[in-house]
């Protein structure tokens, strides 16, 4: 039976997913209850962790034990405390993910073990590697990355270049693609994590505390009722010119209810925030002047987007697809595999480079770069003893470190080359040679959990270099022979223990012989 | 006017030098149809790396103006830490030599078969895919269980499996068909799975407890497992541990039988003293039995205890 590769589009407030029809047309899977959107909050509750309608059921009587917004928070720091435990926003989609991924298995009568996770473009290679480490915790055991713009283009019927605008509830993406005769190619991807659907209900929410009398913020236990309430009030008056906000029973003691709230005055708060969707969105159609604009995700809706797009010379096109499905239905085909007659491009979207000594940035890769993409470079030590390589991710408005590695005993002069690989799947390895030495890592490096397959990796890698190292010696027969042989054991899984020691001892017997020593 | 390394690049793509950016874009797409990894494999990557080089240098170049700033072929950039390595090769080939050689040529063999088993070992696991079936055993969705129950079946002779069935069927309210059809696929013939949940009595469900006891009717020395059931907190399951106790087999040691005897319920002292009455009673339970025959509010548990009483009075 054909393998199933689940499209899945992990919303910042709904969760979609959906799959490919022989026909190779997606379609959505509903979950559960009956829906096609789940909502993107996770809940821990005595029985353990829930997820969808069960924990936003759990949000409105406990807030303080239910997440909401969980994946722009990603790579933020921040953790959710309950009962005296920390935890990090990767770990708390693991149960969205395997409740996303059970209700397909109920659905389909099959287990689903592949996946296609679509992110939004700014992620860094840390938060992909976490995302990605996240559903392999939920049960998928292979993971493809792709970018949310990149994945509604790819869902989008159009030809020719377009600018693709997905305004979701947590975050703003765009991407600028190109296509011809079946390639898919994105020239570039940006986005933003600050902007989204769910800050227009925050400052609606704000401004019914308001209307009541009453100064509310996001401390007050009536809160996540008011969110709600805002987020339905808000796509209420996509549609309609005012909208009669029914106030809960009880809930604000004293006013009457219904209380009007119009489009104009919904407007007037929001411009500021579109405004700023609105520049970024302008930058790259002037840059690539595209022939279209194609709006996707739900806060596309909002009427005033459109306008204030359309007063900067910027005509949204015809989608012919639901606003909030293109994104899951680009995953669902992106899990398709990639054939001649169906490829996607995409690009590195942003650029990756070393701090030099002097503290400017040397890039390596250039933003834009089409994956799988790879790099090397060499550099002279201007210091002796140890140094720091500092790996950036640049971006527009600046770098972020991914991580480093550290080179011990380099003296003033020695060439150190740095080699960045980006595999189709968006993770990125980095190796350094200096001398007869090499360091090999994939990202990220840092603050990482160790578990035992990881040991057993960095283990490998360190034999992998002696036998390298000497392989000097031998004629180039056995070269090929040795190099074959360390071929495969890279091959081998390595969440087996028995497998694990055993390969390790392999290596080691090797290792042994090459040095001369007696392997009886 | 077009610098000559660049004139290298538009090679690569195999366009001419005056090519605008739209036709780089093409001849990019046109050679990444059959050469992106993706579409041909893994071998083509170093090809696709140079053809994904060429059109960044180009790239840069179209929209800057700027020319490449880096060596472009960089194969041809001196390899220099090579030569270290190679310095050592040159050796004596005397007899030592050749004995070190054989002696690394076993060791590369070996090496080799111990590789080759690993592979197929580690392929043969992926295929069984235990883990990913343990997975959906853990979840709290019935159907995916079902579905992982189906994919187990014959498969409940390994250990993991098992652990995973206890685990499973200590859960407290299961959904029926998942407890029936974890039933099913352990059967009454499975001795140890069964011992393994008796010994856990005390956390089965009293649904899947009633369950398990009706399967194990007729099983050989089926009092040493009945026998954990009689502490469980629901009396049904109680009551059906009692109303199973084999005929040829001896009856519930004494300190069970105190327990049993302080009880009230009728559905417990119905099949209790049922057994006693073919067993008699030992001495000391005379007393409770007397209590019982004389002041149980049900009748059917009166007339069992005084059966009893005048049966012990005869003896």
């Amino acid at each position: 039976m054909e393998e199933v590769m689940l499209g899945i589009d992990l919303g910042t407030r709904y969760a979609l997913t959906a799959l490919c029809r022989e026909d190779h047309r997606p379609y959505i899977l509903p979950n559960r209850w009956g829906s096609e959107r789940t909502p993107s909050v996770v809940a821990l509750t005595e029985r353990g962790w829930v997820a969808g309608e069960e924990a936003a059921r759990v949000s409105l009587l406990r807030p303080d034990r239910a997440w909401w917004n969980v994946k722009r928070r990603i790579g933020t720091g921040w953790k959710a405390r309950c009962d005296g435990r920390s935890y990090s926003p990767e770990e708390l989609l693991v149960p969205l993910l395997r409740l996303l991924r059970e209700d397909a298995e109920a659905l389909l009568g099959r287990y689903v073990l592949s996946g296609v996770l679509a992110l939004p473009a700014h992620f860094s290679f840390s938060e992909r590697e976490a995302l990605s480490r996240a559903a392999r915790e939920a049960g998928f055991e292979k993971v493809i990355l792709v970018n949310e713009p990149t994945a509604a283009a790819l869902a989008s019927e159009s030809r020719g270049r377009h600018l693709v605008l997905d305004f979701g509830a947590g975050t703003v993406d765009l991407s600028v693609v190109e296509v011809e005769d079946g390639v898919w190619q994105i020239l570039e991807s940006r986005g933003r994590s600050d902007l989204g659907g769910a800050d227009i209900d925050r400052l609606l929410a704000e401004d019914l505390f308001r209307r009541c009398g009453e100064r509310g913020d996001e401390d007050d236990s009536r809160w996540p009722l008011l969110q709600a309430e805002s987020e339905a009030v808000k796509v209420a008056l996509s549609e309609a010119r005012s909208c009669p906000w029914h106030v809960p029973a009880g809930l604000f003691p004293g006013v009457s209810s219904p209380v009007d709230v119009t489009r104009a005055e919904l407007e007037t708060l929001i411009t500021p925030l579109l405004e700023q969707v609105v520049d970024l969105t302008e930058d790259l159609w002037l840059r690539h002047r595209p022939e279209s604009l194609l709006l996707v995700g739900g806060s596309s809706r909002i009427p005033l987007l459109r306008r204030l797009l359309e007063e900067r010379g910027m005509k949204a096109g015809r989608l012919r697809l639901c606003p909030d499905e293109a994104v899951v239905f680009g995953a669902a085909l992106r899990g398709l595999p990639q054939k001649a007659e169906r490829l996607l491009l995409d690009v590195l979207s942003e650029g990756l480079g070393i701090r030099t000594a002097d503290g400017a940035v040397a890039l390596l890769l250039d933003r834009g770069t089409p994956l799988p993409a790879a790099a090397r470079r060499r550099f002279v030590a201007t210091g002796s003893g140890r140094i720091q390589v500092e790996v950036l991710q640049v971006a527009r408005e600046g770098e972020r470190a991914l991580g480093s590695l550290s080179i011990s005993s380099l003296s003033r002069g020695d060439e150190v080359e740095v080699a960045f690989r980006v595999d189709g799947g968006g993770s990125l390895h980095v190796e350094i040679r200096y001398g007869q030495e090499r360091l090999w890592r994939i990202l990220p490096l840092e603050g990482e959990k160790e578990d035992r397959g990881e040991a057993f990796r960095r283990n490998r890698e360190r034999l992998e270099h002696k036998l390298a190292l000497l392989s000097g010696l031998l004629d180039a027969e056995r070269q090929d022979r040795l190099r074959s042989l360390v071929g495969k054991i890279r091959l081998l899984p390595d969440d087996d223990e028995a497998v694990r020691s055993e390969a390790m001892e392999v290596l080691d017997h090797l290792a042994a012989a090459l040095e001369g020593e007696d392997v009886s | 006017m077009i610098p000559s390394e660049l004139e290298a690049c538009f090679r690569v793509l195999g366009i001419t030098p005056r090519a605008d950016w739209d036709e780089v874009k093409s001849a990019f797409r046109r050679l990444a149809r059959t050469c992106h990894p993706d579409v041909a494999g893994p071998e083509s990557s170093s090809h696709f790396a140079e053809i994904n080089e060429a059109y960044m240098d180009i790239k840069r170049f179209l929209l800057s103006g700027k020319p490449p700033e880096r060596p472009l072929r960089r194969r041809d950039a001196s390899p220099k830490n090579r030569t270290g390595a190679d310095g050592n090769r040159t050796g004596r080939k005397g007899f030592g030599e050749r004995m070190r050689q054989r002696r690394l040529d076993e060791a590369l063999n070996e090496a080799a078969r111990r590789v080759e088993s690993l592979l197929r070992r580690a392929a043969e696991k992926k295929e069984e895919g235990l883990s990913s079936h343990l997975e959906r055993l853990r979840s709290v969705h019935p159907a995916v269980i079902l579905l992982a129950l189906e994919a187990l079946s014959g498969r409940t002779g390994e250990e993991e499996v098992r652990k995973a069935l206890v685990e499973l069927l200590c859960r407290p309210s299961l959904e029926r068909e998942v407890l029936h059809r974890a039933l099913d696929l352990i059967g009454p013939a499975d001795r140890d799975i069964i011992t393994l949940l008796s010994r856990r009595a005390g956390s089965v469900d009293a649904e899947a407890a009633l369950a398990l006891l009706r399967s194990l009717r007729g099983t050989p020395d089926v009092e040493t497992l009945l026998v954990r059931w009689l502490s469980h907190r629901s009396e049904k399951v109680v009551a059906e541990a009692l109303a199973q106790w084999p005929l040829s087999a001896p009856p519930p040691d004494d300190l069970s039988l105190s327990r049993l005897l302080r009880r009230r319920e009728e559905i417990v002292l119905i099949p209790l003293l049922r057994l006693l009455y073919r067993y008699g009673a030992p001495p000391w339970a005379f007393f409770s039995l007397r209590n019982l025959a004389a002041d149980h509010p049900s009748t059917a548990v009166r007339v069992w205890a005084r059966s009893v009483v005048s049966q012990g009075d005869v003896v």
